[in-house]
C-alpha cells in the first residue's frame, strides 16, 4: 500500500521552523523595537570611523563647546575631545565587552551544566557545588580585585565578567539536560546504540539551549553596565573610549557642562534597554513551544 | 432528523479556530438531536471535532474559537443566543453538566474533595444552607457508591475509578437533566472502565438523565449509547440507532471504522484499517471530507457536501451512495 | 536464519527482577527499612526466533519495564536474560553496542521518538551510521529502499521532513523502519498503536508482521488491549503488578483462560459484539494494593472473588495446565483437571472480598 503524501504542505510550513521562529519573535513588539535599536547601535559602532567627526582622543578643539557647534554635533568635553566621536567608539567597546563576556559565560555555563546534568552522580555533585561557590562570590568585588591587581586591560575585564556570570547559565542548562535526558527521543538514541557524548553534544545541548540564549541577552546588558561601572570608578582602560569613563571624567563639571556626561549616560541607557527588549522578545518567542504534531 | 420535543437540538453548528496563518474549520454544519431520557453516542477519531461540539454546547471553547453558524436549542432556549453571564448563572451545571477525561487536572490538588464539592454547590445554588448542602453532597456520594471518607480526601489520594466517580458526583450535584461524558473513561483501566460504565447506566435510570457520550472507542459507545452519531474531520457522517449502526452501518467511514476494531471472537486474520490521512482542516476539501480516503468516492463527492438522506426511521446518512431514496431531509 | 540449533530459544528469561528503590523517610532509615517497588518480579519465559509474544496488562503491571529490560535500557536487579545463549545483564561498552544492533525497541508515542531538530532522513541515516553498516552511499540507498518498502513513497518527500510535519501513523511507521534498518533479531514494541487512531492501527500492525516475515525478527508486543494480541501474537502473557499470571498460546489464553485475572480482563473488555458484559463476568473488586513492598501471597488476594486462605500467605507460581499453558493461581492448581475449560464456582465459605466502593 503506497502512502503518497496526500496533500502538499502549505508553503509556509515548508520552511517551517525558521519562519515560524521569526514570526513568533516578531509578534513581540518589544522584541522588534529592541532589535531595531540594536541595529542602530551596531551600525554606529561599525561605522564609527566614517561617522565620527574626529578622532575621539584628538585634543585641540575648544573645551566645553556646546552641542551644535561646528564640527561637534554633541559638543566637546573638558579636554576638547569630540563627544560624538567618543560615543561612537564607545559603542564598539561596550558591544565587544558585552558579547565576549556573555559569550564566555554562555560557553562555560553550557559545558558545566550539561556535563553535570547528563552524567549525574558524583560529577553532578562536584560541579553543582562549584557552581554554587561561584554564585556566592560577589561578582563586582571580585572584578574590582582582579582589575586592581592584574591590570585594567579590557581583556581582563571581559574574562572576569564572563567567569563570574556563568553559574546562572550552568543551572539553566543543567535543568534542561535533566528533563531532556528522559525524553523519548533520547532514549530511542540510547537504544539505537548512540554514544553518550554524541547524544549530549548533538541532541541534548542543541535542544536545551534556548533559555541560555534568552539569558545571554540579559547578560550582555549586565556586562555593559559592569564595564561602565568599572570605568566610572576609574578602573577601566583609560586608553579606550568608554561611556563609563566619559561620565567619570566629566562629572565634576556636570553643573556647568552637562553634555559630556549626559550623552554617554543616555547611550548606556539605550543600549541596555535594547538588550532587555530583545530578551523580552526572545522569551516570548521561545516559551509557548510550538509543537505542531500531526493528526 | 428531529425527534418530537428533543431536550437538545443542535442545528447546523459550525465552529472555527483561528490559528496562526489561517482558520481551522473544526466543525461544519453538524445537526444532532437528543430525545429526553436517551443517550446519544458521538464517535469519531482525532480531528473529528466531537470534543469541540461538546465544548460549544457548554460554551467552554478556547479564546481563539468561534461558533460561526448554527443554533443550540436546549429545552426551548437557544443557548448560542444567551449572554455568557446568563448561560453560566442559569444553565451551566444546573441544566447541563460535563464529565471530562483528565479528572486529575479538573480538581484543585490542594483542597479536599468535600470542600470542593461544597464550593461548587455554594456557587450554583446559593439559596441552600450549609446543612442542606451537606445533605445533598452526602446523598450524591451515596448515589455514585463512594464511601464518605472521600469527602475528607485530597484528589491525589483517590484511585482513577474513584476520581471518575467523584467527577460524576460533581456533575450531578445540581441534578441536571443533561450530562455530557467527554471521553470520561478513556484514562481508566479495562476493569474499572467497565465498572464505571455500568454505574453510569444505573445512574442514568435513577436520575432520568439525557446523555451525550463522546468517545473514540466504539466499544464504549456500544456499552451505553442508545443511538450513534459518527463524525469525521468536522463533518457529521451518519446517525443511527445503536443496533442498526453495528449490524448495518450505512456510511463507508462507519463501515471501515467498525471493521478496523479488533475482536475477541471470530476471524483473526489481518486487521483492516483506512489508508490515507486526515485532510488539512486549514483548507478542507469542499465536499465530503472523507472522499479522499473513500473506496466509493465519485467526482460529485468532492464538489459539495452531500445532503443528508434518511434511509430508515431515525437513521440518516450523509453520503451520495444513498441518493436512490426519494425522501431527502436537508 | 538464526544459526542456532532449532530448539534453543532466542531469548531465555529466568527469574527476572527489577526493583526501584523508594525514598526513605527518617523513621525508615532508623528502623533500617528499605522500600522498593517490585516493578518486575521473578518473570520467567522463553522466546523462540521469529515468534511473537504479547505482553498484556494494565498500566503499572510491569510490561513496559520488562520490555526495556529485554533491550537493556534498564539493568535487572537480579535474574538472567540469555540472548542467543549469552547473559546480557552485565554487558558494557562495545559488547553492549553490538547487542543493541540485534535487539531494538519502538515506543508508544510516535511524536516523541525523533529529535525535533533533525530531519527524518538524518534520523534514519543515523541508525546505520552508529553501527557503520555499509559505505555511506550504501546507507543512503538502504534508507531509501526501506522507506519505499514501508509504503512511504516517494521516499525523497519524507527524507526532508521534520517530525512535526508528519502524522502519528507516518511517524510510527518511520520509527519501525528505523529500528528494522539494523535487522535486529528481537524487536520490543511497547504499545506501538495505543496513541494512534483505530483506523490507522492496522497499517502499523500489518507492517510489523510483514517485517517479521521478511527478517525473521522475534517480537515482544506490549499492549493493554488484549484483543489486539489475537491479531499479532502467537503467544500471550498476562501480567499483573510485576508478575506473570498466565502465559500460553493465543488460543489457550484468550479462548480458554484459566486465571481469574485474565478472565476478568476478557469479560470486562468492551466489545461491539455485545453490550455491557454481564452474567458470567468476573469481578476484581476494590483497589490494587500498593506496589511498594509486596509481601508474600497472591497479588490479587482479597480482590479476587475466589480468594482462599492459602492465597494470602503463599505466592502462587506459574504451573502448567496444558501443553503450552501455564497459570499462577492456587485455585487453578488445586482444581485443575487437564483440558477442562469449566469455570469453577466461587467457594461459598471463602473469605469475602475486602469491602469496596463497588456494589
Amino acid at each position: 500500500m503506497n502512502e503518497a503524501l496526500a496533500v502538499p504542505l502549505p508553503a509556509a510550513r515548508r520552511r517551517g521552523r525558521a519562519r515560524a521562529a521569526w514570526r513568533a519573535y516578531a509578534a513581540s513588539r518589544s522584541g522588534v523595537i529592541g532589535l531595531v535599536m540594536l541595529a542602530v547601535i551596531a551600525a554606529a559602532a561599525l561605522l564609527a570611523p566614517a561617522l565620527a567627526p574626529s578622532d575621539p582622543f584628538a585634543l585641540g578643539a575648544a573645551r566645553f563647546l556646546r552641542p551644535g557647534a561646528e564640527g561637534h554635533p554633541l559638543g566637546t568635553d573638558h579636554l576638547g575631545r569630540d563627544v560624538l566621536s567618543q560615543i561612537l567608539y564607545g559603542a564598539r567597546l561596550s558591544l565587544t565587552i558585552g558579547f565576549v563576556a556573555a559569550g564566555i559565560a554562555a560557553v562555560v555555563g553550557i559545558v558545566v551544566g550539561s556535563i553535570a546534568g547528563y552524567f549525574g552522580g558524583w560529577v553532578d555533585v562536584i560541579l553543582s557545588r562549584i557552581t554554587d561557590m561561584f554564585l556566592i562570590i560577589p561578582a563586582f568585588f571580585l572584578i574590582i580585585v582582579v582589575v586592581a591587581t592584574l591590570g585594567n586591560g579590557i581583556i581582563y575585564v571581559m574574562v572576569v565578567i564572563g567567569l563570574t556570570s556563568w553559574p546562572t547559565n550552568a543551572r539553566l542548562m543543567r535543568a534542561q539536560v535533566l528533563t531532556l535526558r528522559e525524553r523519548t527521543f533520547v532514549q530511542a538514541l540510547v537504544a539505537l546504540g548512540e554514544s553518550r557524548s554524541r547524544i549530549l553534544l548533538r541532541h541534548i545541548v542543541p535542544n536545551g539551549i534556548q533559555p541560555i540564549i534568552a539569558n545571554s541577552t540579559l547578560q550582555i546588558a549586565s556586562a555593559i553596565l559592569i564595564e561602565a561601572g568599572l570605568s566610572f570608578l576609574g578602573l577601566g582602560d583609560p586608553n579606550k573610549a568608554s561611556w563609563g569613563r566619559m561620565i567619570n571624567d566629566e562629572r565634576a563639571s556636570i553643573m556647568t557642562a552637562w553634555w559630556p556626561s549626559v550623552f554617554p549616560g543616555i547611550a548606556i541607557l539605550v543600549t541596555v534597554l535594547a538588550f532587555y527588549l530583545i530578551g523580552d522578545g526572545l522569551a516570548q518567542a521561545l516559551s509557548p513551544r510550538e509543537r505542531q504534531s500531526g493528526t | 432528523m428531529t425527534t418530537p420535543n428533543p431536550l437538545l437540538h443542535v442545528q447546523d453548528l459550525s465552529v472555527v479556530y483561528r490559528a496562526g496563518e489561517g482558520a481551522i474549520h473544526a466543525v461544519q454544519d453538524v445537526t444532532l438531536s437528543l430525545e429526553r431520557g436517551r443517550s446519544l453516542g458521538l464517535v469519531g477519531e482525532s480531528g473529528s471535532g466531537k470534543s469541540t461540539v461538546a465544548a460549544a454546547i457548554l460554551r467552554l471553547l478556547p479564546e481563539n474559537a468561534r461558533i460561526t453558524s448554527g443554533s443550540i436549542v436546549f429545552d426551548g432556549t437557544d443557548l448560542a443566543e444567551l449572554s455568557d453571564r446568563n448561560l453560566d448563572r442559569l444553565w451551566r451545571w444546573r441544566q447541563l453538566a460535563i464529565v471530562f477525561q483528565r479528572s486529575l487536572s479538573a480538581l484543585s490538588p490542594v483542597h479536599r474533595v468535600g470542600h470542593q464539592l461544597d464550593d461548587v454547590l455554594k456557587l450554583r445554588e446559593p439559596g441552600l444552607t450549609e446543612a442542606q448542602r451537606q445533605e445533598r453532597i452526602v446523598g450524591i456520594l451515596r448515589a455514585v457508591r463512594l464511601p464518605d471518607r472521600v469527602l475528607r480526601a485530597y484528589p491525589f489520594e483517590l484511585s482513577g475509578g474513584m476520581m471518575q466517580r467523584t467527577m460524576i458526583a460533581l456533575a450531578l450535584l445540581c441534578t441536571p437533566p443533561f450530562l455530557i461524558l467527554d471521553e470520561a473513561t478513556t484514562a481508566l483501566d479495562v476493569i474499572t472502565q467497565a465498572e464505571i460504565l455500568r454505574e453510569m447506566e444505573r445512574l442514568r435510570a435513577e436520575f432520568e438523565l439525557t446523555t451525550l457520550v463522546i468517545s473514540h472507542d466504539v466499544g464504549v459507545i456500544n456499552a451505553i449509547a442508545d443511538s450513534v452519531a459518527v463524525m469525521y474531520a468536522g463533518q457529521l457522517m451518519e446517525v443511527a440507532p445503536k443496533e442498526r449502526f453495528f449490524s448495518a452501518p450505512a456510511h463507508p467511514y462507519s463501515k471501515a471504522l467498525i471493521a478496523s476494531v479488533p475482536r475477541l471472537r471470530g476471524q483473526s486474520g489481518r486487521l483492516t484499517g483506512i489508508p490515507g490521512t486526515l485532510p488539512e482542516l486549514h483548507n478542507p476539501p469542499p465536499g465530503c471530507r472523507f472522499a479522499p480516503r473513500c473506496p466509493h468516492a465519485m467526482p460529485r463527492c468532492s464538489a459539495a457536501p452531500p445532503p443528508l438522506y434518511q434511509i430508515a426511521p431515525r437513521h440518516t446518512v450523509r453520503c451520495v451512495l444513498y441518493d436512490q431514496h426519494p425522501e431527502q431531509r436537508p | 536464519m538464526s544459526g542456532l540449533p532449532p530448539t534453543e530459544p532466542l531469548l531465555q528469561v529466568t527469574d527476572l527482577r527489577c526493583l526501584f528503590p523508594v525514598r526513605r523517610g527518617l523513621l525508615d532509615v532508623l528502623a533500617r527499612r528499605r522500600h522498593a517497588i517490585h516493578a518486575v518480579d521473578a518473570v520467567t519465559f522463553d522466546l523462540q526466533a521469529g515468534e511473537v509474544l504479547a505482553l498484556v496488562g494494565e498500566s503499572g503491571c510491569g510490561k513496559s519495564t520488562t520490555g526495556r529490560l529485554l533491550v537493556r535500557m534498564l539493568k535487572p536487579t537480579s535474574g538472567e536474560i540469555r540472548f542467543r545463549g549469552r547473559d546480557i545483564a552485565n554487558l558494557a561498552g562495545s559488547e553492549l553496542k553490538a547487542f543493541r544492533r540485534e535487539a531494538q525497541i519502538i515506543f508508544q508515542n510516535p511524536f516523541e521518538v525523533f529529535d525535533p531538530r533533525q530531519t527524518i532522513g538524518s534520523s534514519l541515516r543515523q541508525a546505520l551510521d552508529i553501527h557503520a553498516i555499509g559505505t555511506p552511499a550504501q546507507r543512503d540507498q538502504r534508507v531509501h529502499e526501506a522507506l519505499e518498502g514501508a509504503g512511504l513513497s516517494p521516499p525523497a518527500a519524507f527524507l526532508a521532513r521534520y517530525p512535526h510535519e508528519l502524522s502519528g501513523g507516518q511517524l510510527q511507521r518511520i520509527a519501525t523502519v528505523r529500528a528494522m534498518l539494523l535487522e535486529p533479531r528481537l524487536l520490543v514494541a511497547d504499545e506501538p498503536v495505543s496513541m494512534l487512531d483505530v483506523s490507522v492501527r492496522a497499517e502499523i500492525l500489518n507492517h510489523l508482521l510483514d517485517l517479521r516475515g521478511r527478517y525473521g525478527t522475534a517480537i515482544v508486543f506490549i499492549t493493554h488491549d488484549i484483543a489486539v494480541a489475537r491479531y499479532v501474537a502467537t503467544r500471550v502473557a498476562v501480567m499483573y503488578l510485576g508478575a506473570f499470571m498466565e502465559i500460553g498460546t493465543v488460543e489457550e489464553v484468550i479462548d480458554r483462560p484459566r486465571h481469574p485475572y485474565t478472565r476478568a480482563l476478557l469479560t470486562n473488555t468492551l466489545s461491539i459484539d455485545e453490550e455491557l458484559p454481564s452474567g458470567e463476568r468476573i469481578e476484581i473488586s476494590g483497589d490494587p494494593p500498593s506496589p511498594v513492598n509486596l509481601g508474600a501471597g497472591c497479588r490479587l488476594a482479597g480482590r479476587c472473588p475466589f480468594t482462599m486462605d492459602r492465597c494470602r500467605t503463599e505466592t502462587p507460581r506459574l504451573r502448567p495446565v496444558g501443553p503450552d499453558h501455564r497459570v499462577a493461581c492456587h485455585l487453578v492448581e488445586e482444581t485443575n483437571a487437564i483440558a477442562s475449560p469449566a469455570i469453577p464456582a466461587p467457594p461459598q465459605s471463602a473469605t469475602p472480598p475486602r469491602p469496596s466502593s463497588r456494589v
